[in-house]
Formats: structure tokens, C-alpha cells, sequence
């Protein structure tokens, strides 16, 4: 299934866009998704210990399935206020 | 009564929001840039946001705290895009018969929005320099 994967702040920098296009097999967990975007873009490797998941705009855990057709967002910890 | 916006936040229509004939109270947070970080001196900061899901998180902020204090009104506003030295990026508005309330459901609602909110800042120092902020001392 296609996933788009929003991406924000410091990850977005990184990777030069705020929305990228990826590939996953059905059942994928979000462990699966920031494996997939590492090998896509290594330069986000060594951030993934505080990375944040969120779909259709609620927080995920990594080992939750992304759903086909869900907002995906993958962003560094918050520091709005 | 929750919004994000990409210029200056007008305090007084914020507060407008949450005025009730029954409230004796109300309570306001304001955040303001400030001009140092630590021996750093700040130009300005620059917010992002995740528009759609930090609007609803403000929601579930706003609903906790009708249901954990005894408030009237609650209403948040949060500015993004560059926020100068003495401007304001945060004005969060609490209604309430009494104070009390007021003052604990206002506290709650900007240490919850600091936990959870997808909005993230960066600051520009007068050297040159920029760094998106974080909890996570390796993240610059």
C-alpha cells in the first residue's frame, strides 16, 4: 500500500520535503514505516529513539499497524507554548 | 475558541471568548519571546505547526480541562511563523465563577500544550545561528 508521511520541524529540514511518498506491505507497524524511511533517507538515522508517530492526528505507538488511507505524521518531540 | 494563526495574537478578543455572565474569574496565560537563551542572545523565534492535528489536541486539552476543574470557558490561540522579542506566540483564556479554577485549569492547560501539542520552535540568535528546540539535547 502507498502511505504518504507528513513530516515536521528538524525532520523536515533533514529530509528537504514535508511530505513523502513510501511503500509498505499491508500490516505494517510503524516500526516498519521508520525502517522504510530510514533506508530511503539515512540522514534521518540516529533520530529515531525520540522520533513521534501520530495517525489522523492522534499519537501511535511504533508497533501499531498503519491503516491504508491514514494521515501519517513523523515529527521530533513538540516545544510549542 | 481553539485556533492557530500566522500573525499577531489580540489578547483582549482571546479573553472576549471566554466572558460569561456566570464567571468571576478569568485566568490568562500569555507566552512571549524572550530575548536570551542562556548566555545566547535571541533575534526571534520562528513556530511551526501540524495545523490540523495541534488544533485537535487543543480540543481533548480544552475537554480535560472542563472535566478535571470547574470552568466556564476555555479558549487557546497559538502563533506561528517568526515571533519577535516581546511578542506574543501563546494566549491560552480561562473562565470560571471563582479564581481558583481559573488559575489551575490556565496552569494545566499550558503544561499539557507543552506535552502534547504538535507545535515546534526554533530560535534565531543574533550570531547567525539557528536551533529548533527540543527535550532531546541532540537534537540542534
Amino acid at each position: 500500500m502507498n502511505i504518504k508521511v507528513l513530516v515536521f520541524a528538524h525532520i523536515k529540514e533533514l529530509i528537504g520535503s514535508g511530505s513523502i511518498d513510501l511503500e509498505l506491505s499491508e500490516g505494517a507497524t510503524g516500526n516498519d514505516l521508520l525502517q522504510k524511511m530510514e533506508a530511503s533517507f539515512p540522514q534521518i538515522k540516529g533520530h529515531r529513539k525520540y522520533l513521534k508517530l501520530s495517525m489522523n492526528g492522534e499519537y501511535i505507538n511504533a508497533d501499531a499497524t498503519i491503516i491504508q488511507d491514514a494521515e501519517i505524521a513523523i515529527f521530533p518531540p513538540v516545544s510549542g507554548g | 475558541m481553539f485556533e492557530i494563526v500566522d500573525h499577531e495574537i489580540d489578547i483582549d478578543s482571546i479573553t472576549a471568548k471566554v466572558s460569561s455572565p456566570e464567571a468571576g474569574a478569568i485566568a490568562t496565560f500569555i507566552g512571549v519571546t524572550r530575548n536570551f537563551t542562556g548566555n545566547m542572545q535571541v533575534t526571534c523565534l520562528q513556530y511551526e505547526a501540524y495545523p490540523s492535528m495541534a488544533i485537535k489536541m487543543m480540543k481533548k486539552i480544552g475537554a480535560m480541562a472542563e472535566k478535571a476543574f470547574d470552568i466556564k470557558k476555555i479558549a487557546i490561540t497559538h502563533r506561528i511563523g517568526a515571533v519577535s522579542i516581546e511578542e506574543v506566540s501563546v494566549v491560552i483564556a480561562v473562565s470560571a465563577s471563582h479564581r481558583k479554577p481559573a488559575f489551575r485549569a490556565c496552569e494545566y492547560a499550558i503544561d499539557t500544550l507543552k506535552e502534547l501539542v504538535p507545535i515546534w520552535k526554533k530560535e534565531l540568535l543574533t550570531n547567525g545561528e539557528q536551533k529548533w528546540i527540543a527535550n532531546n539535547p541532540e537534537l540542534k
